[in-house]
């Protein structure tokens, strides 16, 4: 095991293959939606909000960790900007990762990431329900200039949600694209992504605020990752798709809020030879100011 | 239960209904508004009640809020004298990316009769222009003729879209003192 915030050949690794998308981080340091998939909930005006977030990947080569501070800041009711800033990684040493990422809220742990959210829609026909549609927007800077033998660039995020939030049910769908940049004829792959949530508080937990808010939800993450270019050349042990899915939980109080969940791979068909994944998990703590 | 005693008020002065005007002779010693229930839409979890519920006791006056999610209506109680109006609640509540529909109000105020309109001067810059409720069994001729200057108390409803000033459908009625001192 190796704890280390420098940047080592697998965590390097296995932040490219990782490689989130600058918008998340600002649409889930709200704490109002789920732990991998896309939410629309934005910040009120003025409003802060912390999430520190721990991260685990499980492949065929062993597990590795990072942990991830994000500050949310409500501009207006309807616009959220974010901050996602690495702090630590962990864990066995990977030489041979899946290009993947470990929830698409969320930004990699090689990557400090700015993010803007624009609630464009918003509608809220009774109490307890809203709909609404969010448009993210982002940009990142990587900490180090390789990433398992690929020159990183910094990279764009743009993702679209839409949802639906009430006091029993909640749902999202939507779907975005990072773009990494050309450095020296070296490139990480796009990253599209897919995520559905389906979500439920039950009636226990209905009980009125103050009182403890849990719900559960049921994640589906889907993505397309392009073949790195290395040296101007494409590398045929990179990209390809998969789709995992898996249960999550948040549990809010007050201002805190803590949240977890797993997901496991559905289908994967990667290109060349690639480590399999066996799962990915998460786990967040929120506050509000 | 916390939020009983205040959900529990408004429908009873509507129960109840008044016939004509009552008058109480005690002095009036608090305009403003004195308290609000305030319907909200989209609210569906703790944060989103934690964020309404910081906002609005960051506005001066604010004593107390009571947000109950699964209602849908935030309750305020107010401190004697206070500065606060039905659009500041609103605003903040919009703030925090939610929507604010209909709202009763209970409020101590000066009668005055502008544009053949009667309106509740709260303080400076807060008023409250009075029509006859849809519920209510008022004599409203009685009301219009009322001394401008005197104090009253109503309680009534302020629909989603309230205008300027805001429109009080009134339910009640008292009268608290005959004819403010200057007025």
């Amino acid at each position: 095991m190796i704890f280390s915030c420098q940047p080592s050949t697998s965590v390097i690794l296995l932040a490219a293959l990782l490689a989130p998308t600058v918008l998340s981080s600002a649409a889930h340091a709200d704490g109002h939606g789920p732990v991998f998939g896309l939410a629309t909930p934005t910040l009120g005006k003025g409003q802060w909000s912390s999430d520190t977030a721990l991260m685990q990947v499980e492949t065929g080569q062993g597990s590795r960790y990072m942990a991830r501070q994000m500050l949310g800041y409500g501009i207006s009711e309807d616009l959220q900007a974010g901050l996602s800033i690495p702090v630590g990684r962990w864990g066995d040493e990977m030489t041979q990762v899946p290009r993947t990422r470990l929830g698409t809220m969320m930004g990699s742990f090689g990557d400090l990431e700015a993010s803007i959210l624009w609630r464009f829609h918003r509608t809220a026909p009774a109490v307890g329900t809203r709909y609404e549609s969010t448009m993210l927007l982002g940009i990142s800077l990587p900490t180090e200039k390789r990433r398992s033998g690929v020159n990183v660039g910094p990279a764009a995020n743009i993702g679209l949600v839409t949802g639906y939030a009430s006091r029993t049910w909640y749902w999202w769908l939507g779907g975005g694209m990072q773009r990494y940049f050309d450095d020296n004829g070296g490139r990480l792959g796009d990253l599209g992504y897919v995520s559905a949530v389906l979500g439920y508080r039950p009636r226990l937990f209905q009980r009125d605020y103050p009182n403890p808010d849990w719900r559960i939800f049921l994640e589906a993450i889907g993505e397309h990752a392009r073949r790195d270019k290395i040296a101007g050349r494409l590398n045929p042990d990179s990209g390809g798709n998969k789709i995992l899915v898996g249960p999550s939980v948040l549990g809010l109080y007050g201002k805190w809020g803590i949240s977890g969940g797993v997901l496991f791979p559905a289908h994967a068909d990667t290109n060349g030879i690639q480590t399999d994944e066996k799962y990915r998990g998460k786990f967040i703590v929120t506050y509000w100011f | 239960m916390k939020h009983g005693k205040t959900y529990q008020i408004f429908p009873a002065i509507c129960a109840a209904g008044f016939l004509s005007i009552l008058v109480i002779a005690e002095p009036a010693n608090a305009d403003g508004l004195l308290e609000v229930e305030q319907t909200v839409f989209g609210m569906d979890c703790a944060p989103c009640a934690y964020g309404v519920e910081k906002s609005l006791l960051g506005l001066p006056g604010v004593e107390k809020v009571n947000v109950s999610l699964n209602l849908g209506k935030v309750s305020l109680t107010l401190a004697p004298q206070n500065p606060v109006t039905i659009q500041q609640i609103r605003r903040r509540i919009r703030n925090n990316g939610f929507t604010p529909r209909e709202a009763h109000v209970r409020a101590l105020g000066k009668l005055v009769h502008r544009d053949n309109q009667v309106e509740l001067v709260l303080g400076p810059g807060s008023v409250l222009r009075l029509i006859p409720g849809t519920q209510a069994d008022l004599d409203w001729d009685e009301i219009r003729r009322l001394e401008p200057g005197n104090i009253v108390e109503i309680a009534g409803q302020i629909a989603t879209e309230s205008g300027e000033p805001p429109q009080v459908s009134v339910i009640t009625l008292i009268l608290r003192s005959n004819r403010d001192a200057s007025g």
